[in-house]
């Protein structure tokens, strides 16, 4: 039994029903990682908002999503919240916005806990500066202490890892958890993702517009395109014998120590023609 | 320690503004139209009456002096005396204090207590009939002068009804239970037409919240709609609503005469006017210096709120 | 819902303007004839009644709408005339003024509008003029940091920096770029104005310190009517100003929504 499956999920925005997302169907298993890679645009974020209950009000959703043997589409808000943060989480792109400016980083993590379990405030103090000290955050209780604004972007990315793993979920999402950080940061939280998700052992879906990254840490890979998953399966078969042309494409302008210098760089649509894609 | 040389620099400001209103407003007395000593013994008395009293009163001094002595009188609550009615300013002040402090520290608070879940609820359900319902009624709150509705409060339940008395005051110390009654309508009418007012700012502060990417984070964290809206939106929604509720309050110090003149209440508002009808300089100076003091002082308490609220700004330079 | 928020504030706010304008070239009696059909009802030829003193009240209501759009429309102006060319100036850059200008609004932004209208009716005699005068000195502040907020941000586009290289004098800068694309946003907030001058007016009005019994005005009306014995002569100006007031609000309200893209989308 899967421990997330997404089926025939389609996302509508408006009064004129824009789709963003087109039948998607996916699963996880408990404890594998899935990458998602797709362009900007192409329905990523939206499909991790719809597994997440976190899309707006004026969204349309079509189809099921199953965790763990319930159906979240028509889940009420507050059993879906009971869910959220605690057996699933999310790390999101921007760090500099993700955390509340007005509250310390610390109260903000203990705050999780709180929602999903009783417990003392000194507990929750020692769990919060415990996980602060697994995901690397040196000084754990003096970070607890500051207010979002007083840490470098690099630290609050890892606070929000840390309210992501929290409470061990089984299924954490990552939107693009490391695009807005400096190439040195980017390298360091990715590893830390990697040792952390092993350690919990919690399934992962991994949303990245970057193959590199989606290779070094995903066995398991899917594409996106225009809301459709266009092709799903081990990362290393994907990316060597990709079987659609839009992932043919994408692989080869990923690839750009393949092309010798001076040789016209490959595009896109060197490999597909998207007007003709849309029509079939 | 940076809070305190924040809160530092903000009280050296305020008490620098306080100074420069005070001789802003005491040169602008002077410039007003009509000899003080010819106000106070009437347009009858004689060239010489008048120039008698003009010395009494060392109005002959230099600007300067007067200044201070009027400043340094202020220090220990001495505003002068009336020309009118000769008695000391202060001793016409202090009993309409109460009345405009009762009729503005009711009325904002409950306003406030109205307005935020008014604002929250419309937020939330803004793309539902029931959100789009009481926007459009705090619309119409927003558009009613306040005299108007107090006047229609007071011929239904006073007149017509006759549930309340229309008018008069009695201080809380006489009898808290006839004050309790005569403070129902005149309170009553400002929360209604303050209250859509707030309730406007409230609902744009909550809808700004709801967009931004730390919302997403309490509710990914397992806050429902709801409670993750009031846990982690009214702190930052009350950063831009604390400006406007200083403002109101200070408006309402004056704008609370506009109530007291429906009602009858002897406010602070109400001896500004008459005084002004009077042409009594020497309560006019007292009451307008003293209503910039109040309006100056929430000034500086509203900023002292912010560095509270908003931990941003407490370090470095301020905003 | 957004559409409907600019259809109510034109109907609403243009209904007043067309009565003012009706009423330029015909009301039903002179509004300012005295006679001794006192406190009458709502009959013919007297509509909407007679006040205190006999005058025709829906004759007084039509005249008062041109005192109403007069009042908003020289408050809006004083204060924009003002406080937009102030707002640009110092949001231009200058350093010292700006400073200056940034206290002294701060002073004014904070003193009630009503307790300058009551000083300066102390000081020259109470008149709608004076009323006026006050309210948009008043808003002159709004006006000033409105344009200075949207200054600052225009002048760092890169356009503004090509023009200063190109060496375009700084007051053609400001009339020929700033100005255009500031106009949308000062436009939304003279309508807001518009309508606070209106009621800040029939408040003054309604405490004596505006219009004089004879001249026409919807606050003076509900000043001199007695709720008691003839609560319609109150009733009937208090609804003429809330739907003045509500027509250029929403009308403000409206245009924003209809000239943001990103309300416009959201929606």
């Amino acid at each position: 039994m899967s421990l997330l499956s997404i089926t025939d999920l389609s996302v509508e925005f408006g009064h004129n029903r824009t789709r963003v997302l087109d039948q998607a169907c996916l699963s996880v298993e408990p404890g594998q990682r899935l990458g998602l890679v797709g362009a900007s645009g192409s329905g990523k974020t939206v499909l991790a908002s719809a597994v997440m209950g976190l899309l707006p009000d004026n969204a349309y959703v079509m189809g099921s999503v199953v965790f763990q043997d319930q159906e979240l589409t028509t889940m009420r808000d507050k059993e879906f919240s009971a869910l959220r943060g605690q057996k699933m989480s999310m790390v999101f792109q921007e760090p500099m916005t993700a955390l509340d400016p007005t509250m310390k980083v610390g109260r903000q993590a203990g705050e999780l806990i709180g929602l999903h379990q009783q417990t003392s405030p000194k507990a929750t103090r020692t769990r919060v500066e415990e996980i602060f000290d697994q995901v690397g955050l040196s000084h754990a209780s003096r970070i607890a202490e500051a207010y979002p604004h007083e840490l470098s972007g690099g630290q609050r990315q890892r606070v929000v890892i840390a309210m992501a793993l929290v409470n061990n979920p089984d299924l954490i999402i990552c939107d693009e958890p490391t695009t807005a950080l400096d190439a040195t940061v980017q390298a360091k939280v990715l590893t830390l993702l990697d040792e952390e998700l092993s350690r919990v052992n919690a399934a992962c879906l991994f949303i990245s517009h970057d193959l590199g990254l989606v290779s070094r840490l995903c066995e398991d890979v899917a594409v996106i395109y225009a809301g459709r998953i266009v092709e799903t399966g081990p990362t290393a078969k994907v990316f060597h014998d990709p079987q659609h042309p839009y992932t043919a494409g994408l692989v080869a302008t990923a690839n750009i120590d393949a092309v010798t210098p001076g040789e016209r760089l490959p595009v896109i649509e060197d490999f597909f023609d998207p007007s003709q894609e849309v029509r079939s | 320690m940076v809070v305190l040389r924040a809160a530092a620099r903000r009280l050296a400001v305020f008490l620098g503004t306080v100074l420069v209103a005070s001789l802003v407003i005491f040169l602008m007395m002077q410039a007003l139209p009509g000899d003080v000593a010819q106000v106070a013994l009437g347009m009858g008395a004689s060239p010489e009456k008048v120039e008698e009293l003009r010395q009494t009163w060392g109005l002959n001094r230099p600007l300067a002096v007067r200044y201070f002595e009027w400043l340094g009188g202020m220090l220990h609550f001495d505003f002068g005396s009336s020309l009118v009615k000769g008695q000391p300013v202060v001793d016409q002040i202090r009993p309409r204090l109460g009345v405009t402090a009762w009729l503005v520290g009711l009325s904002i608070p409950l306003s406030l207590l109205v307005a935020i879940p008014m604002g929250l609820t419309s937020a939330m359900l803004r793309r539902r009939a029931s959100g789009a319902l009481i926007n459009a009624l705090s619309h119409v709150g927003l558009a009613l002068p306040v005299f108007f509705l107090g006047a229609v409060a007071s011929m239904v339940f006073a007149v017509k009804l006759q549930w309340l008395p229309a008018n008069g005051y009695r201080s809380f110390a006489q009898s808290p239970g006839e004050w309790a009654l005569r403070m129902i309508l005149p309170v009553g009418t400002l929360v209604i037409v303050q209250s859509c007012f707030l309730a406007r700012y409230v609902r744009t502060g909550f809808i700004d919240v709801l967009s931004e990417d730390y919302y997403r984070t309490a509710r990914a964290s397992g806050w429902t709609k709801w409670r993750g809206l009031i846990r982690h939106g009214m702190r930052n929604m009350a950063t831009s609503l604390v400006t406007v509720v200083g403002l109101q309050v200070s408006s309402l110090l004056v704008g609370a005469v506009l109530i007291e003149q429906v009602f009858v209440l002897p406010g602070l508002g109400s001896l500004l006017v008459q005084s002004v009808g009077s042409r009594d300089l020497m309560v006019v100076q007292a009451v307008v210096m003293l209503l910039v003091f109040a309006v100056l002082a929430i000034n500086f308490l509203v900023d002292l709120l912010y560095l509270w609220i908003d931990p941003r700004l407490r370090r470095g330079k301020t905003a | 819902m957004k559409k409907l928020t600019l259809i109510v504030g034109l109907v609403c706010s243009g209904f007043v303007v067309l009565v003012a304008l009706v009423s330029l070239v015909w009301t039903p009696f002179d509004p300012t004839k005295v006679s001794t059909h006192r406190y009458g009802g709502l009959s013919w030829p007297h509509i909407l009644g007679t006040d205190g003193l006999g005058m025709d009240t829906a004759s007084r209501l039509m005249t008062g709408a041109q005192t109403t759009l007069l009042v908003g429309i020289l408050a809006v102006g004083i204060a924009a005339v003002i406080g937009v060319p102030l707002g640009i100036y110092v949001g231009m850059g200058h350093k010292m003024l700006g400073e200056v200008v940034a206290r002294a609004s701060d002073i004014l932004y904070a003193l009630p509008a009503l307790l300058l209208a009551i000083l300066l009716a102390a000081a020259v005699g109470a008149s709608v003029m004076t009323a006026t005068v006050a309210i948009g000195i008043a808003t002159i502040p709004i006006f000033q940091r409105m344009a200075r907020a949207a200054t600052l941000t225009v002048m760092s586009q890169d356009y503004i920096l090509a023009a200063e290289v190109a060496g375009t004098p700084r007051f053609i800068i400001a009339l020929r770029h700033i100005l255009p694309n500031i106009a949308p946003l000062l436009g939304v907030q003279a309508a807001a104005s518009f309508s606070m001058a209106i009621l800040a007016e029939a408040g003054l009005a309604y405490l004596g310190l505006s219009a004089p019994q004879a001249v026409p005005a919807w606050g003076r009306m509900l000043r001199d009517a007695d709720i008691y014995t003839a609560p319609g002569q109150a009733v009937i100006p208090g609804i003429a100003i809330a739907v003045a007031v509500m027509g250029f609000n929403l009308l403000g309200d409206g245009v924003r929504d209809y000239l943001d893209p990103r309300l416009r989308e959201v929606r």
